[in-house]
């Protein structure tokens, strides 16, 4: 049964069913977050270049939870260092770097290989085409910067993107993520909205050739 | 590599990547079950569809949503001696058990969705899919469904998930699209001597609001945007963009013409990831096409870029 609130706030509640191979039931089947059909909440001022002095709980908690959760794997460049491969804490959260122009994808052989990735692990190519990960840095022009607290939660909720637009790309793990409580995605949020702002317009998805000509 | 390996390749991809799970909502107690029948919600008489329930008032928006074609039709019911308080403009607030329906025709009725808003101030959305005898609707699945109809494009009807419903209706200034200021038109008036829209302005009971514009290409073009985008982009959060494409009844400022341009664009195009709006269709609608185009004809060249 599908519902949304216009009043008191509850903790998103969810048990989990097997997938069962389809695709499709990767949408969450949840109900909204607090707010959903009152006006977003205004977002709150991104941080400036600055670091906070010191982070509140529901951000500490939300730290905690990106930095356990596999969001820098994907959301902040790697370069190269002393040991190897490692994020690009200059670039923190901020997505595939927009100067890198990808070349076009290999064309694997058929074979049980499906996916590759790019050097940064930013850019990741598949039966879905190719897609860049998004800048999450509070930057207003190319990041989260208007973004509310609810077209976030809704993101998630949802798998669309901004909540209501195309559907979220591979690899980002939707339905893993789709099990944080709302506390925990508003503690994700809070802490975001710490990050130094970085402008970055990261390259739109680039879908597999008979989609893209039509 | 065909759509169906594809397909097949995404789901082995993602299957062990994800350690795939689906989330389910809760049932909140004492929420009673979505009715199994479409007669069952109050729309019409068992076995008699053309017998419009006790209450049941047919309405029609001004700017409708394109629906790749297919014919529509809207109903409302609220409950006796309730009413819809309209004090602000944009954005109504309906008296708990209001029940709303739009059906979806080619040919012959395939679906009708149903919105009610329930006593502890949820909304809930459901769809019924018609027999092919037109004499019963069944309750979908909240998962939605692809079914073969006879005059939809290429033969295929997609039945929204119930998730779908909340992505142009959860976030709109009310969950209620096309029973609204700027949609009931002349219609307007009527509602509030019956009493049934309470708190409007004055001068609504002479005549309904419109959308603005300097001439009538511009009122269609921005009455068109109103109804097919602007449950998204509105300025009173809705999707995290520069671009309002809803109007207010107090009147706001017109969209660019680059706006416009980009606008064009995408309801153009049927590319996944770029089509506006990004889902619940799977062809471009020319009439809102030649609208934007229309307008924009009348925009001076050196304003459109």
């Amino acid at each position: 049964m599908k519902s949304i609130r216009t009043t008191e706030h509850r903790d998103h509640r969810v048990r989990n069913t097997l997938l069962g191979g389809s695709l499709s039931l990767v949408t969450a089947l949840t109900m909204l977050p607090t707010g959903a059909v009152e006006a977003a909440e205004p977002a709150s001022p991104p941080a400036t270049a600055a670091k906070p002095a010191r982070l509140t709980t529901a951000q500490a908690r939300g730290q905690y939870l990106m930095s356990t959760s596999g969001c820098m794997d994907c959301h902040t460049p790697w370069k190269l260092g002393d040991k190897g491969p490692e994020p690009d804490t200059t670039r923190l959260y901020s997505g595939h770097p927009e100067q890198l122009k990808m070349p076009p994808a290999p064309t694997l052989p058929e074979g049980p290989w499906v996916m590759t990735a790019g050097a940064t692990n930013t850019a990741w190519a598949g039966p879905w085409g190719v897609s860049f990960t998004a800048n999450l840095t509070p930057d207003i022009e190319t990041g989260l910067g208007r973004w509310s607290e609810a077209d976030f939660i809704r993101t998630i909720r949802s798998g669309r993107h901004m909540g209501r637009g195309r559907e979220v790309l591979p690899p980002m793990p939707i339905a893993v993520y789709n099990h944080f409580t709302d506390r925990d995605l508003k503690a994700i949020y809070a802490y975001l909205r710490t990050i130094p702002p970085i402008r970055n317009k990261v390259p739109d998805p680039v879908l597999p050739a008979p989609q893209a000509a039509r | 590599m065909n759509a169906i390996r594809r397909l097949y390749a995404l789901a082995v991809v993602l299957l062990p990547l994800l350690s795939v799970a689906v989330a389910v909502a809760a049932p909140r107690s004492g929420t009673p079950a979505l009715p199994e029948q479409l007669h069952d919600t109050g729309l019409f008489a068992r076995g008699q569809p053309d017998r419009l329930g006790a209450g049941v008032e047919p309405f029609e928006p001004q700017h409708p949503l394109w629906s790749d074609g297919a014919s529509k039709r809207r109903w409302i019911r609220l409950p006796p001696g309730t009413a819809i308080d309209a004090r602000d403009p944009d954005r109504w607030r309906f008296p708990p058990g209001t029940k709303l329906w739009k059906e979806f025709s080619h040919g012959r009725p395939v679906e009708t969705r149903y919105l009610e808003l329930g006593a502890d101030g949820h909304w809930r959305f459901a769809t019924y899919v018609w027999s092919a005898d037109g004499r019963t609707a069944r309750l979908a699945p909240a998962g939605g469904s692809t079914l073969s109809v006879e005059g939809a494009p290429a033969g295929r009807y997609e039945v929204p998930s119930r998730d779908d419903c909340l992505t142009c209706h959860a976030g709109a200034r009310s969950p209620v699209l096309g029973f609204a200021a700027l949609q009931l038109g002349p219609d307007l008036p009527r509602w509030i001597r019956l009493g049934r829209l309470r708190h409007a302005p004055p001068a609504w009971r002479d005549r309904a609001p419109e959308v603005p514009g300097a001439t009538e290409a511009e009122r269609a073009a921005r009455g068109y945007l109103h109804g097919n985008c602007g449950h998204c982009h509105h300025g009173a959060g809705g999707v995290p963009v520069p671009l309002v494409l809803a109007q207010d009844v107090a009147g706001n400022a017109a969209p660019t013409p680059a706006q416009l341009h980009e606008a064009l664009r995408r309801m153009s195009t049927r590319v996944p990831t770029q089509q506006m709006p990004p889902l619940g269709t799977r062809i471009p609608d020319p009439h809102g096409q030649a609208l934007l185009r229309a307008w924009l004809d009348q925009v001076p060249v050196s304003s459109t870029r």
